[in-house]
């Protein structure tokens, strides 16, 4: 009975979603029925009240096992392990959906709790436009997704979650994704509310910050968790692998990150109007092409779902219905926001500008590469595949000077070049050119007999340089605040934060790729293989069983030292799992971390011989925790952001505008957009 | 008051707004074919055309094979790997076909060393060989001794000739040396009822 209690509340929220998308819509464009704005948060709430029923009913039927539920049946059995039981609910096309409108609901939910300050109108509008992209989600999930459909009879025992899946990465990785992707349809809205009403003012651009922030964050974290996932589960040791659904979601962070700055331009200076609102559309519009990518079998990847025409034709329906209306009404809009004044080249604006553009330009690079394949077959001019190298090769170029625009842009005022601001992190500059060469001339591991190298090269350097400038110029810049005058924002701090994060994540790239050792070696019992100044020893391999896993488990004890003076420093457990559902063989590579290096094993298969062999992958990987690390920051400084309480002010004080202004830069004279944006703000808050 | 703000000016429309829509729509026709295609579904350009030619050590004998034994006889031809997941799924499939009268079994083992495993020794080195057809011939000890002649792709330069993407891969050969049919990925039941028995039976 449970599951149709649950049915029946997704078919609920459908029309709720529709009523949200249509009342509180008209009533903010019609004088008459202007009442009908308040239906907006209390829909929003009903909608979230019934999704969240709907999902603690599938949430309950994977507890109890009810495999009369398909979906249960599917990807849960009774051996799985309670936690990845009630995470298995988004290991499917079907739950995952349902997730998506979960998180979209929340997301609502959270834009009308919030939002005590803002206009009703807009308020009205936002929830509108959630509204309509939540019954486009919950019609698809009723007509060709239903999670809750049945079988009968049940069957005694179901299908396994996929091996894969079964690891605490995989809990919280497609969440926080899915409230990143979710939360771009908070901008998206924000901006779709500016074509409607034709209100675009500083105001505008300044509610919206804290929530594309917040989606960015969680955007990040759903990354680098996916990243860091990979990392240890599939046991090649890598962490970006370019596949078509992993640039899925770094197409919409590259241009949610364009977003962030271009809405800051918007808010303190009023530029930039039309450009901050084609990113909103972009940022959205890319997740929902992620989603069809995923979801449609167009392109090959170890993501994809399970496959259905059906289902694609849908989805890109949606999408040209969304993107398409969206992009139309920006034609129609844009126009009247056309920037009449070109930001001077030097100004702060101008480095903003750049970081949109190169920004913009990566995220079509990847998007090209990610459709070749697509765009290829269909031209009937054969099949390919566009792999790393592509990618690499086009996306490190654009890198190196978005990178190189970082801390200029942080310390040039707004609207005038001022090249003295420039010049006085040149010092920081130069010592981190100096620290990076030592580093790629010094950085490697020990050299043992090995074959591969370990010295650096210029790309050290450079990444050295890139990521070092941006931490001394930072610090440079706080300690600069801390003797100044007036305390800085949160704002400031978080984005302090964030860009010491992508300084810390471009070193942790450098360092791995400068300097990791990797060896492939067969080692029979007692055998040991010396990798960057560390004897790996094989003492053991046993059997090992788990819930619902046979594993085999070797033992690999770790000397370090001289020969003869040697000491063990720690043992690690590599294992090749054979889940008891499903043939496919897993590896849990075990690694032992610290903020330097990671020291990573893997057990590959066991080899015939005379005496038994197994193949093994050792690696030692310099700075790789970084990367993560990075990401970490970005996302703190992201929340830090996040909670300004400038951006939760009706009024913008006239100051703020200069607020973020270094000390020593001084105060440029207001420009006649600076003293607009003031007064729009003013009249937009009044309404 | 009402939020409907006064029309923008529709004088003078610039021509760059429509270039995000215009840009949008070209990739929404891209997808839109893609949605009819299936990436997994790779032709062959060798389907009608002759094999390619080579000569391959046969694994666990002492000789060679040459394409030109192609001739005469049908050839059910298997891309493989030990290291293939897919391939282990095929194997009984390819015992079954086996036992096929009149089709000769030819495994090809693709790449058996893969780059890492090399760890500098030249592909086609006495060690190499050794030791890929130490693993090669210990697997199919396993698993079945599904081909007449298994060969030995070292570079994976016969493997690139015949257009492989990835493991198993699995051609039929004509007696003329003609390639008549193309499977990539694992052979199943539904492949093997639906396509290749039949095939086999119009080429008999």
């Amino acid at each position: 009975m449970w599951p149709e209690v649950g049915h029946m509340a997704l078919i609920m929220a459908a029309w709720v979603a529709l009523v949200q998308a249509v009342l509180p819509l008209w009533g903010s464009l019609s004088a008459r029925r202007a009442g009908w704005q308040a239906l907006a948060r209390p829909l929003a709430q009903l909608q979230l009240g019934l999704i969240v029923l709907s999902f603690v009913v599938l949430w309950h039927a994977f507890y109890v096992h009810d495999f009369s539920v398909k979906y249960v049946a599917h990807h849960s059995n009774t051996l799985l392990p309670t936690p990845y039981r009630l995470s298995a609910i988004w290991a499917g096309h079907e739950g995952s959906l349902v997730l998506w409108v979960l998180m979209l609901a929340l997301w609502s939910v959270a834009v009308a709790t919030f939002s005590k300050r803002l206009p009703q109108a807009l308020v009205a509008q936002v929830l509108g436009v959630m509204g309509a992209v939540s019954v486009g989600f919950l019609v698809f999930i009723l007509t060709l997704s239903n999670p809750f459909a049945r079988q009968f009879p049940a069957p005694a025992e179901g299908r396994d979650l996929t091996p894969l899946l079964q690891d605490p990465g995989l809990v919280i990785h497609p969440p926080m994704l899915y409230m990143g992707y979710v939360g771009l349809s908070v901008a998206f809205a924000f901006a779709m509310a500016a074509l409607l009403s034709g209100r675009l003012d500083a105001a505008w651009a300044r509610w919206a910050r804290p929530w594309t922030v917040a989606a960015w964050g969680f955007l990040t974290l759903g990354i680098a968790l996916g990243s860091w996932w990979a990392y240890y589960e599939l046991g090649w040791g890598g962490w970006w692998f370019w596949d078509p659904v992993e640039n899925a979601s770094l197409m919409p962070w590259l241009v949610a990150t364009a977003l962030i700055h271009s809405l800051m331009v918007t808010d303190k200076r009023g530029q930039f109007k039309a450009w901050t609102v084609l990113l909103a559309i972009g940022a959205f519009s890319l997740s929902l092409l992620g989603t069809f990518l995923v979801r449609s079998g167009v392109l090959t990847s170890v993501h994809a779902f399970a496959t259905d025409p059906g289902r694609g034709v849908f989805i890109l329906l949606f999408l040209v219905v969304v993107v398409g209306v969206s992009l139309a009404l920006f034609a129609w809009r844009a126009p009247q926001w056309a920037n009449a004044s070109q930001p001077v080249a030097g100004s702060r604006e101008s480095f903003l500008l750049l970081n949109s553009v190169l920004l913009v330009v990566a995220m079509a690079a990847v998007l090209l590469g990610t459709l070749y394949p697509l765009i290829i077959d269909a031209l009937n001019l054969g099949k390919l595949s566009v792999g790393p190298p592509y990618f690499d090769r086009v996306f490190v170029p654009l890198m190196v000077p978005l990178l190189l625009a970082m801390v200029p842009g942080t310390v040039v005022p707004w609207h005038v070049a001022r090249w003295a601001a420039v010049r006085s992190v040149l010092v920081p500059g130069a010592l981190a050119l100096l620290l990076a060469s030592a580093w790629a001339t010094w950085g490697g591991a020990p050299q043992t007999g090995e074959q591969h190298t370990t010295a650096g090269g210029w790309l050290t350097v450079m990444g050295g340089t890139l990521g070092g400038w941006i931490v001394l110029s930072g610090a440079w810049q706080i300690a600069q605040r801390l003797r100044g005058t007036g305390a800085p924002g949160l704002a400031w701090w978080g984005m302090q934060l964030a860009h010491l994060g992508v300084a810390v994540l471009v070193l942790g790239i450098t360092g791995v790729k400068s300097f990791e050792v990797e060896r492939d070696v067969r080692l029979g019992l007692g055998d040991s293989v010396t990798v960057a100044g560390v004897r790996y020893q094989l003492i053991s391999v046993d059997n090992h069983l788990g819930p619902n896993y046979l594993a085999l488990r070797a033992k690999m004890s770790m000397f370090e030292g001289d020969p003869g003076l040697e000491r063990l420093v720690d043992t690690l457990f590599p294992e090749k799992r054979r889940y008891v559902s499903s043939a496919m063989p897993m590896t849990e590579a075990a690694i032992d971390r610290n903020l330097w290096r990671d020291r990573y094993v893997s057990l590959g298969e066991p080899l015939t011989g005379e005496t038994p062999q197994w193949s093994f992958r050792v690696y030692h990987k310099p700075f790789v925790s970084w990367i993560w690390l990075g990401a970490v920051f970005m996302v703190l400084g992201g929340a830090l952001a996040a909670f300004d309480r400038r951006y939760r002010q009706a009024h913008s004080p006239a100051r703020a505008a200069h607020a973020d202004a270094p000390r020593g830069a001084g105060v440029p004279a207001p420009a006649p957009g600076a003293l607009g944006a003031a007064a729009t703000a003013a009249k937009g808050a009044m309404s | 008051m009402s939020a409907l703000a006064v029309n923008p000016s529709t004088r003078r429309m610039p021509r760059w707004v429509f270039v995000p829509l215009a840009l949008f729509l070209g990739m929404v026709v891209f997808l839109a074919v893609g949605l009819t295609r299936n990436p997994q579904d790779i032709p062959s350009p060798l389907i009608g055309q002759a094999a390619p030619a080579f000569e391959l050590p046969v694994v666990g004998g002492s000789g060679v094979f040459n394409a030109a034994q192609f001739k005469g006889q049908l050839t059910l031809v298997n891309l493989w790997a030990t290291w293939c997941a897919g391939c282990k799924e095929e194997h009984p499939i390819l015992m079954a076909l086996g036992r096929q009268p009149g089709l000769q079994m030819l495994g090809i083992n693709y790449k058996e060393l893969q780059a890492s495993e090399l760890s500098g020794m030249a592909p086609k080195s006495a060690e190499a060989v050794q030791k890929a057809t130490a693993r090669s011939q210990a697997w199919l000890q396993k698993n079945g001794q599904a081909f007449g002649v298994n060969l030995l792709d070292m570079d994976g330069r016969v493997g690139m000739d015949f257009g492989v993407y990835g493991l198993p891969e699995t051609y039929l050969v004509d007696r003329e040396g003609v390639v008549r049919f193309k499977h990539a990925g694992a052979l199943t039941p539904e492949v093997l009822q639906q396509k290749l028995l039949p095939m086999l039976r119009s080429l008999q």
